[in-house]
């Protein structure tokens, strides 16, 4: 008998199925094979190395991940049998440029662990709510470390209401194709971040658009939210993002406007923005 | 007992109708074997667990097309052993994509393991390098030979379960796992001697 042949049957011999014919003839052959003796006795060892590796314990919180899944699925199933909500709705720039543009308020609620976090001015890095210029268009590209919701508001009218998962990228387009300037507001908190988007028009056909889109993003200040995220669309389709976690709203507006060259004041509640 | 009339046919009828406990309760019973299972394919204990939570949604999007011939365990391993294959094919086609992809370091591969506590120190620290270096070979099999390896000693899975798992005649599960046992020990074979009874 051949060695290969040998190896073919080294583990119907172990587990003692090998015919009584055969296994007399392996046995011969490895009495007188000492590589396949060799090989036979690595085997046998290896087997019973393979019976006792231990048991790998699952993570505490598996039960939890899988269910957040599964939650995850059904509402997916659910949400694609409803008619979609066209993102395009949020392209509110195509309104002539003199008229106060809505408020578009974007909220990212993360459904486990922590929320994304950064330090007050700095750019943001990679992993967080990014705005991205493709085509012309600002592009809200979202690819969250824990499954998150992403909500998208135009004034209190919910538009989009998506969840995106860990590890997973997202996109939205925040406008249509044009030469137009965009301000984006995000809030990104411990548990409830928000984001607020408010799209302006060409800054060049005047300030009024501009201080329109602040005046509605004090408006939603007003009523709760905090701006801590603000990423700013230049003309040139440069974008401009920091975060501004734990500034309050007058800081928010002075660090904004300092990218913007406007200048802003604010006493006894009146906010001024030249 | 057949499964129509057994413990686990009965959770999947009431999972086919909708109910979320019924599901919560399949997860809860096979998660810990599917887990292990997944981190002996992927020696990570992050994939595992991703892999895992795929299998279940696959197994639940697919609970009525179950045919309830073989036990839902086999079943469960089949559709594991499927995303464990997707997802290698896609780490696959991301490596090609980049050269700077990241590589695993082993102390990035560590999950916790229930080990005998019984040794002398110096016991447990071989007892560990010795499964620290088996799992490595494991990983480091082609796919279907590591999965075969895994159903067969980690799982201990029957012939003819892998048979219905994997859709194979019995005696290609039984050829193709003797190659596989072969692989594996010529991968240890420079550190034999630790593995010596």
């Amino acid at each position: 008998m051949h060695c290969h042949k040998v190896h073919d049957l080294f583990s119907e011999l172990h587990e003692a199925t090998i015919a009584p014919s055969l296994r007399q003839a392996v046995e011969a052959h490895l009495k007188d094979c000492l590589d396949c003796q060799a090989d036979y006795e690595g085997f046998v060892s290896l087997y019973g190395a393979l019976a006792a590796l231990p048991i790998v314990e699952a993570p505490g919180d598996l039960s939890e991940r899988i269910s957040r899944r599964l939650d995850l699925e059904t509402w997916e199933a659910k949400q694609s049998s409803r008619p979609q909500i066209g993102w395009l709705r949020v392209a509110l720039a195509s309104v002539a440029a003199t008229v106060v543009i809505g408020t578009v308020y974007v909220s990212f609620t993360s459904l486990a662990g922590d929320g994304i976090t950064a330090g007050p001015g700095i750019p943001l890095s990679s992993g967080e709510p990014q705005i991205l210029m493709r085509d012309g268009n600002p592009v809200l590209e979202v690819s969250p470390s824990s499954q998150t919701r992403v909500q998208i508001f135009e004034n209190d009218k919910p538009l989009v209401d998506d969840r995106v998962s860990a590890g997973r990228k997202a996109e939205y387009l925040l406008n249509r194709k044009g030469d137009r300037a965009a301000v984006v507001w995000v809030r990104v908190g411990e548990r409830e971040p928000i984001v607020v988007i408010v799209p302006s028009g060409k800054s060049s056909s005047g300030a009024g658009a501009f201080e329109g889109t602040l005046v509605r993003g004090l408006e939603a200040l007003s009523e709760g939210f905090g701006f801590v995220f603000v990423a700013y669309v230049r003309e040139s389709g440069e974008v401009i993002q920091r975060d501004f976690t734990g500034l309050d709203v007058n800081d928010s507006l002075r660090l904004l406007l300092n990218d913007t060259g406007y200048r802003f004041t604010s006493k006894n509640g009146v906010v001024e923005i030249r | 007992m057949s499964l129509a009339f057994s413990e686990d046919g009965r959770l999947i009828e009431r999972c086919v109708q909708g109910d979320r406990d019924a599901l919560d309760d399949l997860v809860r019973k096979y998660q810990q074997r599917a887990y292990q299972f997944a981190f002996r394919l992927t020696s990570d204990p992050d994939q595992a667990a991703d892999l895992t939570a795929e299998a279940f949604i696959r197994a639940y999007k697919n609970l009525d097309r179950f045919r309830r011939e073989s036990q839902f365990s086999t079943w469960l391993f089949r559709i594991l052993t499927n995303c464990f294959l997707d997802m290698r094919k896609k780490e696959k086609l991301r490596q090609h994509e980049s050269i700077d992809s990241m590589v695993k370091t082993e102390e990035g591969e560590v999950a916790r393991q229930l080990e005998d506590t019984s040794d002398t120190p110096a016991e447990a620290s071989e007892k560990a390098e010795r499964h620290r270096l088996l799992q490595q070979a494991i990983t480091d099999l082609p796919e279907y030979q590591r999965v075969m390896i895994v159903m067969y000693h980690v799982e201990n899975l029957s012939y003819e379960e892998m048979a219905s798992a994997l859709e194979l005649p019995i005696g290609t599960v039984k050829s193709r796992l003797n190659r596989a046992r072969l692989a594996l020990r010529e991968l240890l074979e420079p550190v034999e001697e630790l593995f010596r009874v």
